[in-house]
Order: C-alpha cells, then structure tokens, then sequence
C-alpha cells in the first residue's frame, strides 16, 4: 500500500484528474497482488453504483442546481439582507447569512461559493471593499452551505462510514451557528478598522420583514421538512434526494413561475458535468480503498497514534491538524472519501462517536476549500472578482481563524455537537 | 468534416441520454418511496434506479472529462516550462488511456462470465447490464482522452491538461 500511496501522490502533482490517479494507482495494488483476479477493480467501481444510499448524491446536485434557478435564491437574498443589514460590514455580513440560508436547500459549499461572488462580488467592490476580503469572506462564508443539512460531505461521510444521516444532518445546526457567529465577529472586527459601514441605515419594518421572511419561506421549511421526513423514518436520504428534486421544480415553476425550459435545460446540463466529476471520483475510489481495507491499513494507524500515548481528544486534534494541512493540497470532497474508511476506525476504537468525529471532520475537511494552494471554492470566487491568490490568502486570514478555532471547539465540547441529534434521534 | 459534425451529436445525445438517467432516477426513487408510504412496496424501482445511476456515472463522467470539470492539482505543473508541461500532459494521458482500456476490455469479460447473474428484484433481467456501463463509459472516456492526446500532439498547446 506504501507503492500505492507513493504513486497517488506523484500522479496527482504532476496534475492528473484526481479521479483518475486514485484509480490508477488503485490499480498498482491488484498488480502487486497478482494472485487476486483482475476483474475486482471493475467490480467495485461498479458496485459503488449500485449502492443505494450513494444516489442521495447525484439526486441533492440536481436539486441544488434547480434551486439556485427557481427565484428561491432572490428571495433569500432579500431576507439575509433583512437579518443582517444592522451589522458592520455590509453586504460581507449578507453573504454569511445567504450562505446559511443557503445551506437549507443545496449542499455543496463549491457551488454556493460560485453563484454568490456573482450575485454579491461587483456589488461588495463598488461599495469599497478590497477585492482580498471580499473574496474572502465570500468563500469562507460558505463554509456552512455543507455543514446545514442537507449537505453531500456527510452523505459520503455516513454512506462509507455506516454512520445515520439523519443523526448527521441534525448535528450540523449548532456548529453552523457557531461558524456564523466566529466569521460575523471577523468581518466585524475588519469592518471597524476599516469603516465598512452596515448595510442598512435604519431597521427594516416589520411589514417588510414579515414579507422577507415569507418570501424565503419555502427554502427555510425545507430542511426542518427534510428532518421530519428522516426522523419518522419515513424516507431514506436518497428518497429525500428525490423528493428536494420535485420540490425545487414545485417552487420554480408553480409557485414562484420563474423556471422555464430554458433554466431546467441549464440546470440539468450543468448537474451532468457535476455529477460526473464527483461520482465518477468515488466510484473509482473503490478500487483504493480495496488495498486499504485488505491490508488494515487503519489497524496499523491506530497501533501507531496508540503508541504515541494520545487519548481520544488528542487524536482527534491531530486528525483535524493533518486535515487542516491535507486541505491546503486536497479537496474537500477528495479528502473525506478517502480518509473516512482509514480514521473512522480508529475513532470508533478509541470509543469516539462517530456522529461528533463526522461534524468535526467535515468542517475541518471543508476549510481545505478556502485556502491556497488548491482550493476550489477559492478558485471559483477569485476567478469572479479577478483576485490574486496571494491578496486573498493574505486578506482572508481572519477568517482561517475564525472557523479553526471553531473546528478545535468542536472537538473540546462535543455536546455542542451532539445535543441536537440526541434530542431529536435519542441517545445512544 | 463529416465527421466532426457526427461527433458533436454524438456528444449532444450522450449529455442528454445523462440527464434523461438522472431525471429516471428521481422518478423512479419518488416511485417507490410513494408505493411504500401505500404500504403496497415494489420491488423493482430500487434495481431500476440504481440501474440508471451506473449508467448516469460512466455517461456523466465522460461529459466531465470532455469539459474539463474534473478535479486536479495543477499547481506544480503550472510553474513548469511548456516542454515539460506538454511532456507530464502526454504522459498523463497515455496513462489515462491505457488505464480506460483495462477498464473496458476487464468490464467486457466481466459482464460477460457473469451473465448468468441476475437482478434481486428483477430475475428476468441479467445484472451483466449493470457491469456493462463501466466499459461503455471506458470506452467513451477512451476516446475523449485520445481526442486529447491528438489536440496535445497537434498546437503543443497544456489545452485540455484538466
């Protein structure tokens, strides 16, 4: 596994799709193997296809993508603008709310990041923000689109780890008030060196936020709709999938009547190219984590970290160190279908909760999205607002900090993490 | 340029032949949780769907190809002279190639000794359907990455490195 290790990272940075240098170098281990057939490699990417929980993920990015077409995001917007337009910084506290709003209806921080520098971006620089904190903040913010259910990292996370969803997509809440509340007081604290004055001049009145509030009425039922459905037990994740699918034409077509053929066509046709991208990676992920599993690969780390004298707590400090490091290099999405099956196990030996461990380990993985070298929600958004890398990264790190030391919190207090799911699902 | 015109319906079919996967599959997901909630279970929508996820992936995946939306690191070779970039570029995609084409002469041979193997919910129907979208997609990959080594090979150009 040592070889297979080797030639993943040697294919990756002479820049080979992802997809690809994990399922080649997948392959090295069936090579070294010759003794097992060679028709395994096949049979397991298929066998990724076949796994019904894993087609809540083709089915959450064709929702989210009708969402963002249907007038639910307008709407959102008007209402984040209400909840936040009293606070230093403007339009920077806006889109931590959009993003939160957000995060109830789509599930992936890359495409949240994307559409709001759009949306947002020209309009923060014209009011007199530099270009470094406004795409800064544009990214970090959506840091909680995966973290409020529903969100695609803990369905990969729950699917390969065997670990409840729905106990999952419950858990989110409370750290996501916590990652708003860590990145509003950063954008605050810029904002008054600075003197970016708050968005609003006087308080909305209640005719209008009663109307705001109405208007983004039906992305807000979403995710509480969604609890319900998974806490009767009624649906599975993948049904709700299907379900947010329906519901996001519902709301388009008929009740805002702002999705015609053209959005339907754009948005099915960019969930192909998305779709692809990811599944395809997690498919041939199944050829790696063969060797993985076959060689007990998590044993021998867990003997290793053991031998190191380290308790649960510690172990768990120094996974979200490595993650945070890992994110530097590796996507999000990359870095939890890969180290969920080697850490996980380790957790669950160490007499971790697998819930608390997947919250921590999602958001520690998700900040790899925001920072450079390689992240694609950075990418995305300075590629909106033409910003160098090297003005955001100086720019935007506030907000690293902010959103670590919720990461490391997380881990100190997990009933902060868990009170919700116990709540809702009952202790275990 | 006969050819050339083939080949972009042909791309046009395989992007909507994907997207008509992704929309059976929300159908057919609907289908069953609604027959269920009725207490009246079918047994075939699940088989059915996942069925259109295989075929979803592989499709999906060779779109993502085409348009360079798959995820990779390009920062070390970003920094590179074009020789060398054109040199790791080529590499990468013989690599690429060779690889799709285990995947899809390995598929072939699975699909086929495992023909006897049958759905759970679907008896009458072979899962040999189900394996085969692997070296279908293979295959389509296969000749979007030879595509791309010609377009490597012909303007020199690190186009397409993603």
């Amino acid at each position: 596994m040592i070889l297979v290790g080797i030639v993943f990272a040697i294919l990756v940075l002479i820049g080979m799709p992802i997809a690809f240098a994990i399922g080649i170098s997948g392959v090295v281990f069936f090579l070294q193997n010759p003794d097992l057939p060679i028709t395994i490699p096949v049979q397991l990417s298929v066998s990724q296809t076949q796994n019904f929980a894993l087609l809540a993920i083709p089915l959450f990015i064709l929702a989210g993508n009708l969402m963002n077409l249907s007038g639910i995001t307008k709407r959102l917007l008007d209402l984040a603008s209400v909840i936040t337009g009293r606070l230093r910084g403007g339009l920077a506290q806006v889109t931590i709310a959009l993003s939160a709003l957000m995060g109830g209806v789509s599930g992936s921080a890359i495409a949240d990041a994307a559409m709001q520098s759009r949306m947002l971006g020209p309009e923060m620089l014209r009011r007199g923000m530099t270009r470094g904190f406004a795409a800064g903040i544009l990214s970090y913010s959506s840091v909680l689109t995966p973290i409020i259910p529903p969100g695609i990292g803990f369905i990969i996370y729950g699917t390969i780890g065997q670990v409840s969803i729905g106990r999952l997509f419950a858990a989110g809440f409370v750290p996501a008030a916590l990652l708003w509340l860590a990145l509003s007081l950063a954008v605050t604290y810029t904002a008054r060196k600075r003197g970016y004055p708050p968005e609003r001049d006087k308080r909305p009145t209640l005719g209008e936020t009663v109307s705001a509030f109405r208007g983004g009425a039906w992305a807000l039922m979403f995710p509480v709709l969604l609890l319900a459905g998974l806490r009767a037990g009624v649906f599975t994740p993948s049904e709700i999938g299907a379900v947010a699918v329906v519901y996001a034409l519902f709301v388009g077509v008929i009740v805002h009547r702002e999705m015609g053929r053209k959005e339907l066509a754009e948005s099915l046709d960019g969930s192909v190219a998305d779709v692809g991208g990811t599944m395809f990676l997690i498919a041939l992920s199944a050829i790696f984590a063969y060797g993985i599993v076959y060689e007990r690969v998590p044993d021998n780390i867990s003997q290793w970290m053991l031998g190191l004298g380290g308790d649960l707590t510690a172990v768990m400090a120094m996974i979200v160190v490595f993650l945070l490091v890992a994110g530097f290099f590796v996507d999000a999405t990359v870095l939890i279908i890969i180290l969920t099956p080697i850490f996980l196990p380790l957790i669950r030996d160490l007499g971790g909760d697998p819930v608390h461990f997947g919250v921590v380990f999602i958001v520690a993985a998700t900040i790899g999205n925001f920072t450079p070298p390689v992240g694609a929600a950075m990418y995305a958004v300075c590629a909106v607002l033409k910003c160098p890398i090297g003005e955001y990264a100086r720019e935007s790190v506030p907000f690293l900090i902010a959103v670590s030391a919720v990461a490391f919190a997380l881990i100190f207090i997990p009933g902060i993490v868990l009170f919700v799911p116990n709540a809702l699902f009952g202790a275990f | 340029m006969e050819f050339r015109k083939l080949y972009r319906t042909v791309c046009g079919a395989e992007a909507a032949l994907a997207a008509l996967f992704l929309l059976a599959m929300v159908l057919l997901v609907l289908t069953g949780a609604i027959a269920r909630t009725f207490e009246n279970p079918l047994n075939w929508t699940g088989d059915m769907a996942t069925f259109c996820f295989a075929w979803a992936v592989f499709l999906c995946a060779d779109v993502a190809w085409r348009r360079g939306s798959m995820m990779s690191f390009d920062l070390f070779v970003e920094g590179r002279s074009p020789a060398i970039r054109r040199a790791l570029l080529l590499f990468n995609l013989g690599l690429i190639a060779a690889f799709l084409l285990f995947l899809a002469v390995a598929g072939v041979y699975l699909s086929w000794i495992s023909r006897a193997r049958s759905f759970q919910g679907i008896p009458e129907i072979s899962y040999s359907f189900v394996t085969l979208s692997l070296p279908v997609g293979a295959a389509l990959l296969l000749i979007t990455t030879c595509l791309k080594i010609r377009d490597a090979v012909s303007t020199g150009g690190a186009e397409g490195a993603r």
